[in-house]
This record gives C-alpha cells, structure tokens and sequence, in this order.
C-alpha cells in the first residue's frame, strides 16, 4: 500500500457541498416523474393488534382517478407471505427467521402495519383513496412492552409459535458467581432504553417503482442497495441481471432506509399497470417504517475493597416489536457490548427479546450499543459513587489498558469458543482526557450537591461515558473497480451509498492517494447494482475499511493493468514501469494516463483500462466477535446545567473523542463524532416513541420531539486518536458510530454529579429528574 | 382528482365576511397559514376556501387607539400582524414587554415569519405563548362581519381547546390592549421542553413598602386554556411579597381544579401545576440577582 499519503487532500471540499448548499442535490421526492408515473398511498392498519375480518375498498374504487389496489384479496399470484425486509438475508446466514410479509393477511400486529396500497392517477386522489378503504376488524388485546408480552396470559402475536419469545442468546467468561460472592461490595442497577425513532431529516419510503417487460428500475434511498435486487428476485421470479437499484441524494438513514413492503406493494403495482409507481412518504409512514429496540438492562456489578471489578452480571429484555427483523442480530449486538471497555475477570450476560405490538425494530445507528452502553457507562458512575472515588478515577482504574485481552475464553450459548478479537488496542486514558479537555473539566466532581431543601438552584455537573465497539465485522466480500477514461480522469465504481455522511468524498481521497493522482484526477461514480460489484451496505461502521479498502484493491489492480499494458505495447517488464504522479514511466519514456488510456484503451469511448478489486475479512471462529478486526473506541464528556425547580437540564458543554486510526477526510470524520454526538443528544433528552391506550400515541414532530441547534453545545469540539494503525486504508479505522451511544450515560452521570441521583430511564427528562429529586408530590386533588 | 384548494382576496372586511358565511365549514379565514395549511394538507381540515385577510387594511398595524380618558393607555393590534413584527414593534416592546417577550419565542422563526396574532388566537391552541400575556393586559378582541364589530373579552372569546365565540362570518379584524400605567413591574416566564412550551405565566404586580397593592395572573399552555388567575389575585392582594410564596405553595389544589391540565408527552398534570407553582414564585420573587 502506498505510504505517501497526501495530506492536503483531508481538506478536500465535498463532493456534494454545492449541490446541498444551493437545493440542487436531487432527494428520491425531487426526482422527475418518468412519463405516466402513477402514485400509491400504503393502506395502514388502525389498530395495533387484530383480525382482519374484511377489506371492503369498494368506496375508494368508486372514485374517478383510482386505478388499483394490492391487498389480501387483490395479489396477481404473488405469495402475500414473502419474508420482506433487510433482514431478510439472516434467514440463511444466521439462523434467523424473518417474518414480516409483503402485507396483512390474517392480522395486523401493529398501528401502521400494511394492509395494502391503493393507486391512483395523482397523489391526493391516492391518498383519499386509502382513507376509504374499509377495514372491520376483531381487535385482540395490545402488548406494548417486554413484561407484557411475556406474561404467562399474554396472547400469542405469532400464533405459530409458542410464546412472544423471539430469540435468546448471551454468553460468558470466568466465574460470574464466584467473583460476586468474593466482591467486597455488590451493586445492582438497572437502565431503561426505550423505543426510538432514527428520525432522518427525509422522510422514509419514498421510492419510484418502474416495472417493465423490459426490467425492473427501482429508484430508493438506502444504504444497501443489492439488498433489494435479492428481494425483487424472491417475490417476482425476475432474473438479477433485470433488476436496477438507484439511490438518489439520501437525507440521512442511521438504519431506517431499508426497502419497505409498501415498496415491494409499489413494484407489484407497476408490474399490473405497466406505469411506474411513485410512492411519496408521510410522517406518519416513516414512524410506521422501522424503530429502534426497548431494552431494559439489569446488572450486577462486584468490586474489591481497592474498587476493582471482580464480576458483572447483566439480563436484557429486549422487546423487537411485532416482527422479527433482524432480533437475534440485535439481540447479539447488545449482548456483546454490554460489558463496556472494562477488565472484568467474570462476565456474564442474557438476552431475552420479546414480540411486541410496536412498529417492528431493527438496525439504529450504533445497533445495540446505545441500550448496552446507557447501562454499563451509569453502572460504572454508581460503583464509583458507591465507594466515593470519582468516576474518572473508577474509570482509570478498571478500563482495559492497550494491549489486555478481553478474556481467553468465552462461552457462547454454552459452547467453549477460544477470543479472537485482539487485544485492546487503544488508550482510554488518552480519549477521556481528551473529552473532557474538550469541556474544559478537570475531572473533579462537583463538591457542591445541593440538598432537595435548597429550592431553585442552578447546578452544574460534569459526566464522562466511553464506548467500544468491535470494528467492521462480517459483511462478506466488497468489490470495486478503477477505470481510466480517454481524459485521463480514473473513474470509481462501486455500490457504497453515501448517506449524507461523506462516502464518496472519502472514496475519491482513498483513490487519489492510492493512485498519487490530485483529487481532480478522481470521479466517483454513484452506487449501482448492474455492475455487479457487490457490498452489504454502507452500515455497521464498515465502509471506509471494507469499501475503502476494495477501492484500494481496485486500484492497484488498474496500475497493474496500466503497467501489463505498456509492458506489450512499449517493452520492458510490468514491474520496469513507474507509476507516480499521474504518469508512468521507464527509463526516459513517460507517458500520461490520458496518453495511454487513448492510445492503448479500445478507443471507442467510455472508460478503457479497468482494475477491479476486493476485499473482506478472513472469517472467524470466535461466536461472539466473528470477523473483528480492530477495536473501535470513542469517549463523550458533557457538561449540564440542572434547574432543581423545574427540573430542566441544559447540555451546555459537549466534547468527543474517538480513534480515526487515521482522518480521511476531515470534515466528515469531524461530522460524524460530532453529528452522533448531537444524534445521541436527542435520545438522551427527548426521543422517545410511545405508544398507549392500543395505539402510536407521537409518530409526528409535534409529539416526537427532536433536539435542535438550540438544544445542544454551539460547538462540540472533536479530537481523533491517529496512529495509522488501523485495518481501513492508509491505516484508518470506521467511527461513525462511536459517540451517538455515550451522550446519555454522559448525561445522566453529569445529572448525578449536580444534583447525586441517576435517572433510571431515557429520555432524561425534567420530570423524571424532579421525581428522582423526591420534589414531586404525587396526587393533585 | 385532486381535491380543489382555492384562495380568495376579498377587498374588504365586509366582502370576506360575506364570503365566509357563503362557504360555511368549507371555507376560512387565511393569515399566516402556519396551522391551517398543514391540517389542509394532511386531509384533517375540510376547508377548500381560503380567504386572504392578510391585506385587509382594518386588520393590519399596531397604533395608539386614540385621546381620552376612556382611550387613554389603549392600544389597537391587528389581526393580520406577525409575530416577528409584533416582537420587533417598539411601541409593543416598550408598553406590552410581555407581549413582546412572548412573540419573541414563540414556535420557531418561519413561524414568526408568517403566523398572525389572529391566526394564533382563531386557532385556540391551549398551547399558546401570547395569551397569558393578552390575558393580563385585559385584552378585547374585535370580531367583525357585514352587519358590524362586536367586542368581547379575550377570556370569553376563547371558548376551550380550538373553540372560540366567533359566529359564522364573524373576522377578527384585531385585539384591543389595555397597557399597564408606569409602576407596574411586569414579568412572563416560561417553561420550555426541546422548543416547545409546557408552561407560561404572565404576572404584573404593583408594590408599595414591600407590600403587593395589585396582582394580575394569567397562566398558559397549562390545562385547556390560558386562563386568567383572579381568586389567587384576589387572595396575594395586600400581602407582603414574603408571604406569598406560602401562598403559592399552598395553591397547589385550587391551580389543578381551575386549570384542569392532563398528562400527556410533555409532563404530567402533577408536574405541570408543579411548573406553574415555580413560575409564579419566580414571577413575584425575582431570582437570585435578576428583575422580576
């Protein structure tokens, strides 16, 4: 790999900047209607749990401009119980049973799940459409939390199976009982996440279907773009080579962007009308899309009498929502990060995740680890509080050092599996005080707690939480391709969307540097699937090293290919050419790439010498870090204000650090510490989807409120650990997802450093606060 | 099909009114249409017709009514006036500062932009920031049709939640303002969760060797509507402003029964009515170093 990176180009603009800045950036809502597109409005259910006893859409046929419906008694042959969903993949690779379907047949499992979808000449016609459909049900009684669902009398939400469990899994090191029995001191705490929303700034389900005799076009945002074309294939018998995945500019997705069975309803449509389908997503659609899991986090935690770990016990209960969509995933993703960053000579953890009548859960930015690590990064505050030392000391204490291993061991559901992950292999101590330097804190806790007979006090507190995930797992095979045009410009193809977040600037900066080209040199392509050049998806913290890694495979192989080339067109051997600088020489001959791409290229037009590369991770034995490849770490301090009157709890001081391995491109590694930071600030303080009385109580922005620039720090300053040590190109490693889980506990611990009580729940709010304080009197008469 | 929007542009008070009464239910009057356009656009609202009172000259500007006794301290808003205009208003900020501070916060710049005092006061949003403090300057609104004006107190006029005393053709065309005489101290509060108020209070007071000689109360965005406090008026009147504070922690029952809040995803009504007892306090009190 080349070594002489250039530096310069980290502060590339962005690719998008311009086109962002100035509206012109083309979202899948601005995409011009291809000639006699059509709209579709999804046909919702009302209630959360029940029956379908009839569909009588004989109202919404009867008005001018209706051209269709799909629903249970409308379905062309195809089979309504197609597993639809991202996750449908798992099936096969994990175990999984997916088992969310193209709509409702028998039941509906929760408010907004599909029942069909009505089209019509234009989109207000559609949408009176759907609200005329009549749906009788027969309603059953609503499960909207793990102890619900789980009670011995609670009705089944998939009555082919035994129970609402949908999946279990933990795993374990060391004596977990033995250690607490030897513990000085043991403490028990439990934390609850609740159910979220990833709130994307473009709403999710917007898509435009075009299915033709020709083939299928499907444009949608979303971070995995093969994924539909395996879906397309299963429900419609189509061949892959016929089906096209477009993404357009993409709002934001942190998870929620997945093809919708709305979508596939969309698809179905078209391919009946022969016009293409648009689907122009609501609010209330998107909340009714996807969510981010429940999960109450129960712990045990035994220290010495020198305030070290000796054991941590830890239940989950989960609760998914009403279908499966990737719960055995999450339900893993929790389980192995929830014992944070720590040197723990036992552990143990259970995961129990339940079926509940909520909009089914999957993937959320930091999957797992904002319920893991609300849990253990408080626990953590609570041990130290316990045995009066301060948190960062506790913390410096106990944190795994470079180089420790986790365990030697580990049980995963009771099978013996040898660790695989590698030692730690980032200093904790440095990202805590670089975070709190960030915040201009010492680390010393405040002296100065008011006591609850001290009304109308302003206190600040300060509060640090540190995150670890395993880096860039799994994922299979990336591939990408180099082509050199006739002006000498390397083309970058490949299937990585960019989200908002920077990927095609960071890819054009790998390529670049790993062609010694000037950016200007470079042109990104926009992701595709006819070119067949796999990825799982821009997702799991994984595209700078798996995409950045195939781009660099990708262009070696063109210098090899450019070097083959002039090695039978102008003598010598391959390896006697030198490539640098935007030209290739031997001896005293040099030649342009645009020079060779004309003279030795097809000539023809298009690109003319191609490179393709590839990259993926030697798979693992390990059970619970298969494929791990680095430890990817990131800390958050914050500093608040608590008013101990109302109860209001201003983020006055925020600050990140995480390990870049080493910075890419530098505003969008600087984005995405401090654009999770500000993610992390909302669920820490507001998000929260409730759901009440049988049904989605705030699938609006009115009701679901979303942190904004007046909410959170003018400015979160960010630091990044850079010793070019990672497994990414050019040393790098992923971070998109290190800060969003830590800005909760690091609330809640600077709550209990103002005022010395925890909140037990997020979102932190005030009442909760006031309630914890004992200032809230309960009855009003 | 698409279901048909229409807007019209009446010339006067008169002619809107009449096109009002024509429409019925289908048709209403168009400020700002921060709340209306989007009930429009989600399919909740059933109105097809909008009337533009914007340009309606009896509906816009902010002026001293007029000389007497009777007029003296009176001042005329129209209806058609945004909130940013009546926040940025000189007259308003030096004779109604509560008023002002109150439009200075509401909702978010685009809705200060376009929203009208009307429209926010039509809407009978029990989450209003400008009705506690209309409430306390003894605020008449104006209600106009074909035949004539009425006036009638604020209080009255807002009936509950998004029900208000208007008849069928009747415009708001403005509000009359009662501002308070030199000696008053002047203070609204507010209680905000991520943007948006769970609780406001608006509180003028005259003191008199540490003694209050006058109160004015109005709460908002608490229970179904802004409402004016006068029991707790009466009973804080002649009191010194040490005592009050007893006084206040002790109306913990009487603010529940008179608001009525309910829990919902702001707070609980316990913590509401909780909310209010500390802005009130603060209202009277002042706090650590700041004016009341």
């Amino acid at each position: 790999m080349s070594t002489n990176f250039q530096d310069n180009l980290t502060a590339l603009p962005r690719d998008d900047w311009f086109q962002k800045v100035t509206g012109q950036a083309e979202y899948i809502d601005d995409c011009a209607d291809p000639l006699g597109t059509v709209f579709g409005a999804p046909i919702r259910s009302t209630q959360s749990h029940a029956r379908i006893v009839r569909i009588r859409p004989d109202a919404a046929f009867a008005l001018p401009g209706v051209l269709g419906i799909i629903d249970r008694d409308h379905l062309d042959g195809l089979d309504p119980i197609v597993r639809i969903g991202e996750y449908e993949g798992y099936t096969r690779q994990h175990g999984e049973s997916a088992d969310q379907h193209l709509l409702a047949v028998d039941k509906v499992r929760f408010h907004g799940d599909l029942i069909g979808l009505v089209v019509a000449e234009d989109l207000g016609t559609a949408r009176l459409a759907a609200g005329l459909v009549e749906i009788d049900y027969e309603p059953l009684p609503t499960l909207f939390s793990y102890h619900e669902a789980m009670a011995d009398d609670a009705p089944l939400i998939h009555e082919d199976l035994p129970d609402n469990l949908a999946c279990q899994g933990g795993f374990d090191w060391g004596d977990v009982e033995a250690g607490l029995a030897a513990a000085n001191l043991v403490v028990a705490a439990s934390y609850y996440t609740p159910t979220a929303f990833h709130h994307p700034m473009e709403s999710v389900g917007s898509c435009l279907a075009d299915f033709t005799a020709q083939g299928v076009t499907l444009w949608l945002p979303t971070n995995k773009i093969f994924n539909p074309v395996q879906q397309i294939v299963e429900l419609f018998g189509v061949a892959a080579r016929d089906v096209r995945v477009r993404t357009p500019a993409i709002g934001g997705a942190f998870g929620a962007k997945q093809i919708t069975p709305a979508m596939m309803c969309a698809l179905a449509m078209s391919r009946r009308l022969r016009r293409p389908v648009r689907l122009v997503a609501t609010e209330a659609d998107s909340f009714r899309a996807t969510a981010r899991h429940a999960c109450l986090f129960k712990a045990r935690a035994g220290l010495t009498a020198d305030g070290r770990l000796t054991a941590l016990d830890v239940e989950l209960e989960i609760d998914t929502g009403a279908y499966f969509t990737g719960a055995s995933m999450v339900n893993r993703q929790i389980c192995i990060s929830s014992w944070g960053c720590y040197r723990l000579p036992a552990f143990r953890v259970r995961g129990r995740t339940a079926y509940t009548n909520k909009v089914p859960a999957a993937s959320f930015r930091a999957t797992g680890k904002t319920e893991s690590t609300f849990g253990i990064e408080c626990l953590m505050d609570r041990l130290a509080q316990r045995i009066d030392i301060s948190p960062v000391e506790f913390r410096r204490k106990n944190v795994l050092r470079p180089g420790d291993r986790v365990a030697d061991n580990w049980r995963v559901d009771g099978v013996t599996t040898p660790v695989q992950a590698p030692p730690m292999d980032a200093d904790y101590d440095e990202l805590m005080d670089r975070a709190m330097t960030g915040i201009g804190w010492d680390g010393k806790p405040n002296q100065d707690k008011p006591s609850p007979q001290q009304p109308g006090r302003r206190v600040r507190g300060h509060g640090v939480a540190l995150s670890l995930r395993q880096g860039a797992p799994a994922g299979g095979r990336t591939y990408a391709m180099a082509a050199l045009d006739q002006q000498g410009l390397v083309h970058v193809y490949h299937a990585a969307p960019d989200l908002g977040e920077g990927v095609a600037t960071m890819l054009r900066v790998v390529a670049a540097n790993a062609l010694g080209l000037d950016a200007e040199h470079v042109v990104v392509e926009p992701p595709e699937t006819t070119h067949g050049l796999k990825f799982e998806g821009t997702a799991a913290q994984r595209t700078t090293i798996h995409m950045g890694n195939a781009v660099v495979s990708a262009c070696e192989a063109l210098k090899d290919e450019l070097r083959a080339v002039l090695a039978l067109t102008n003598g010598g051997k391959a390896e006697d050419w030198v490539i640098e600088h935007g030209t290739v020489r031997r001896g005293d001959k040099t030649l342009s790439l645009r020079d060779i791409a004309r003279n030795y290229g097809g000539g023809e037009g298009g690109t003319e010498l191609k490179g393709l590369g590839a990259f993926g991770f030697q798979r693992s034995e390990d059970r619970a870090f298969g494929g791990l490849g680095h430890w990817a770490p990131g800390a958050v301090a914050v500093e608040v204000v608590v008013d101990t009157e109302t109860g209001e709890i201003e983020l006055v001081r925020m600050a990140a650090a995480g390990d870049a391995g080493r910075v890419l491109h530098r505003a969008s590694a600087t984005g995405q510490l401090s654009g999770g930071a500000v993610l992390g600030a909302g669920l820490a303080l507001s998000e929260e989807v409730v759901y009440a009385d049988g049904r989605l109580v705030n699938a609006d922005a009115v009701g679901y409120r979303l942190v904004s620039t007046a909410d959170v720090p003018s400015e979160i300053p960010v630091w990044f650990l850079e010793r070019g040590d990672g497994p990414g190109p050019f040393g790098a490693k992923g971070l998109a997802q290190v800060t969003v889980p830590c800005v909760t506990p690091a609330v809640n611990n600077a709550i209990m450093d103002a005022v010395g009580v925890h909140l037990d729940s997020a979102p932190l709010t005030p009442e909760k606060l006031l309630r914890a304080l004992g200032l809230l009197g309960e009855a009003v008469s | 099909m698409n279901r048909s929007l229409e807007v019209f542009f009446p010339a006067s008070v008169a002619e809107a009114s009449a096109m009002l009464a024509e429409f019925g239910s289908a048709g209403a009057a168009y400020g700002g249409g921060v709340k209306l356009v989007p009930l429009i656009r989600d399919q909740q609202s059933k109105v097809t017709a909008l009337v533009d009172v914007k340009a309606l000259s009896g509906l816009r500007g902010v002026t001293v009514t007029g000389t007497g006794t009777a007029m003296e301290g009176k001042i005329q808003i129209g209806a058609a006036v945004r909130h940013a205009d009546l926040a940025a208003n000189t007259l308003v900020r030096s004779s109604l500062p509560m008023l002002a501070q109150a439009e200075a916060r509401l909702g978010n710049p685009r809705v200060r932009s376009q929203g009208t005092i009307g429209g926010n006061l039509c809407f009978a949003d029990p989450v209003s920031d400008p009705v506690a403090p209309l409430l306390v300057y003894d605020a008449e609104i104006t209600l106009a049709d074909a035949l004539g004006e009425r006036s009638l107190p604020l209080q009255e006029f807002l009936r509950g939640p998004f029900q208000t005393a208007t008849r069928p053709g009747e415009i708001l065309t403005g509000i009359r303002v009662n501002e308070l005489q030199p000696g008053w101290l002047q203070s609204y509060r507010r209680v905000e969760r991520i943007g948006r108020p769970v609780a406001t209070a608006a509180v003028a007071y005259q003191m008199a060797d540490g003694t209050l000689t006058a109160i004015r109360i109005a709460v908002g965005c608490v229970g179904e509507r802004p409402r004016r406090l006068r029991e707790l008026e009466r009973r804080l009147t002649g009191l010194a402003a040490a005592q009050a504070r007893p006084v206040l922690a002790g109306s913990r029952n009487y603010l529940a029964s008179l608001l009525r809040p309910c829990d919902d995803l702001f707070g609980s009504a316990v913590y509401k009515i909780h909310l209010v007892g500390v802005l009130l306090a603060r209202a009277i009190n002042g706090q650590q170093g700041e004016q009341p």
